[in-house]
């Protein structure tokens, strides 16, 4: 018997290892608050990314054992991203500066202009009386944004998500959405005390409902793992030209609305379908991010999704979400649903 | 037991040091550290301290990237045993039929994964993406050999010290 046993030993070992894995692999695919592999197409919402456990108290040993890899990996990692970024700087700052003059005059000539057009409009506002009342409105809708450094990067080719260096600790949760002075980076999908993870707008599984802020035509921009976006779901004939800027809508709950996305580089006009689909350029450059900024509001939508984690909404943060900007109306809850198209 | 766990803290080290270096540059041109460290697992490590190696590896791949937990692990734990396979077959210790087995193993493992996403999350992966990962596993394959020897120099050096001191040579008296 114990030499039977002995003999098998190793395949043993080997099934009940693979075993566990595909253990996990459920269990992360199927735990609470998981959207499921497809996205709705009219929410914008992680797709089916990990949230991991807000409390430390309710951690399973799905996500106990990746927080605290993470946990340990992100000083380190902070340690040895400080090189890699004086090395990009370096690069960036000294070498890679060909042809700056001229950009700089063509800039400055862009920001003159601009500024002119910025002042005509605020004229504009001022004369219809709105300053104010817009005024009022950002005062609502303003969220506390804490600054986070990006410490380490994916390392899978396939999926983009970024690491930071801010956790629970400074009340980091998961379902926040991530930005940077560019525009929007994603959203955090798990946290440990000290470091987070946020799943990038690049991701396949991410998906934003999102607005052209010229013509106000409406769509789901939808991350596609590499470095463009796509514009879906838009409506045959609706005015979306290259060159368009992609905002947030604020729909579905996630992202706050205007939130700037990037830019429309091509329409697909040649389709037969009834749905368009363009091309967007992010606003963020993905590949250098070192800064970004967690808005520490998350939306009642998300609370709902990672509530199963242990993480219930905080009731008093619940009232103020609710009582200062409310961004899930009725109508809203109804469009984040829908599966299909408007 | 004490070379399984050197080379599990070295592979996670490696991670880490992936993901710190994937924010300065393309993450293709960046070698697969887990995959790297799980074949030297499993040429240099007993088979059931490789697999376990290469399973820990996994599970810390996965943690650093957006994988489902456990996909990256299980697919370690496969290349293990592949390794396992071939190099009772070839001589992988150095060479190009190392480089060549990393090479094709890099190429299944990203097959497998990009399998495993559609499977389990109903991601569809595009064919522009093709290029980039056959630069990284060209990448990984010829890091292999540089890995392969240090897991070899770092499991020697072990062997070595471990039986010097089993063999307790009294080396404070006077020869005569």
């Amino acid at each position: 018997m114990g030499d039977f046993l002995r003999r098998i030993r190793l395949p043993l070992l080997f099934a009940g290892l693979l075993l566990l894995t595909l253990v996990l692999m459920l269990q992360d695919r199927g735990g609470p608050g998981r959207v499921g592999g497809q996205a709705d197409p009219r929410s914008d919402s992680p797709r089916s990314e990990s949230p991991g456990s807000e409390s430390p108290g309710s951690e399973s040993l799905g996500s106990a054992l990746p927080n605290s890899i993470f946990e340990i990996a992100a000083p380190l990692q902070k340690a040895l991203a400080s090189p890699v970024e004086w090395l990009g700087e370096t690069w960036a700052n000294y070498v890679a500066l060909v042809d700056l003059r001229v950009e700089n005059d063509i800039l400055q000539a862009r920001i003159a202009q601009i500024e002119e057009e910025n002042l005509q409009f605020r004229e504009a506002l001022v004369a219809s009386g709105h300053l104010d009342g817009i005024a009022r409105m950002r005062e609502g809708f303003e969220v506390p944004l804490l600054p986070a450094q990006v410490v380490g990067q994916d390392v899978s080719s396939w999926f983009q998500a970024i690491l930071m260096d801010r956790g629970r600790r400074s009340e980091v949760l998961s379902g926040m959405p991530v930005v940077s002075d560019h525009g929007l980076v994603g959203v955090v999908t798990a946290t440990s005390i000290h470091a987070s993870r946020a799943m990038l707008l690049l991701d396949r599984r991410s998906a934003a409902d999102a607005i052209v802020q010229r013509s106000r035509a409406r769509g789901i921009v939808r991350g596609t793992g590499s470095g463009e976006l796509e514009f879906v779901f838009m409506v045959r004939g609706d005015d979306v030209l290259p060159g368009d800027i992609v905002i947030t809508s604020g729909f579905g709950g996630v992202y706050p609305k205007g939130v700037r996305i990037g830019q429309v580089t091509e329409v697909d006009t040649d389709r037969a379908e009834l749905l368009h689909k363009a091309r967007v350029t992010p606003a963020v450059d993905f590949g250098h991010l070192e800064q970004v900024f967690v808005m520490l509001r998350r939306a009642p939508t998300m609370d709902l999704l990672f509530a199963g984690d242990g993480d219930l909404p905080d009731p008093k943060g619940e009232e103020e979400a609710g009582s200062v900007s409310d961004p899930v109306t009725p109508a809203e809850t109804g469009s984040a649903s829908d599966p299909v198209a408007p | 037991m004490r070379k399984a766990i050197v080379l599990l803290l070295l592979g996670l080290l490696a991670l880490v040091i992936e993901g710190a270096l994937a924010t300065g540059m393309s993450v293709r041109f960046i070698p697969q550290a887990s995959l790297l460290a799980a074949v030297a697992a499993g040429l240099v490590l007993r088979p059931g301290e490789g697999l376990v190696v290469a399973a820990l590896l996994g599970l810390g791949a996965d943690a650093l990237s957006g994988t489902l937990l456990g996909q990256q692990a299980m697919l370690r734990i496969l290349e293990v045993v592949a390794t396992r396979g071939i190099a009772a077959q070839l001589d992988l210790r150095n060479g190009f039929p190392l480089v060549f087995f990393v090479f094709a193993i890099a190429l299944v493992d990203a097959a497998l994964l990009v399998t495993g996403s559609w499977f389990f999350l109903g991601l569809s992966f595009h064919g522009s993406e093709v290029g980039g990962v056959l630069v990284r596993a060209v990448v990984t394959g010829l890091c292999a050999p540089a890995v392969s020897s240090l897991a070899q120099g770092l499991v020697e050096r072990l062997d070595e010290s471990q039986a010097r001191r089993e063999m307790r040579l009294e080396t404070g008296r006077p020869a005569l």
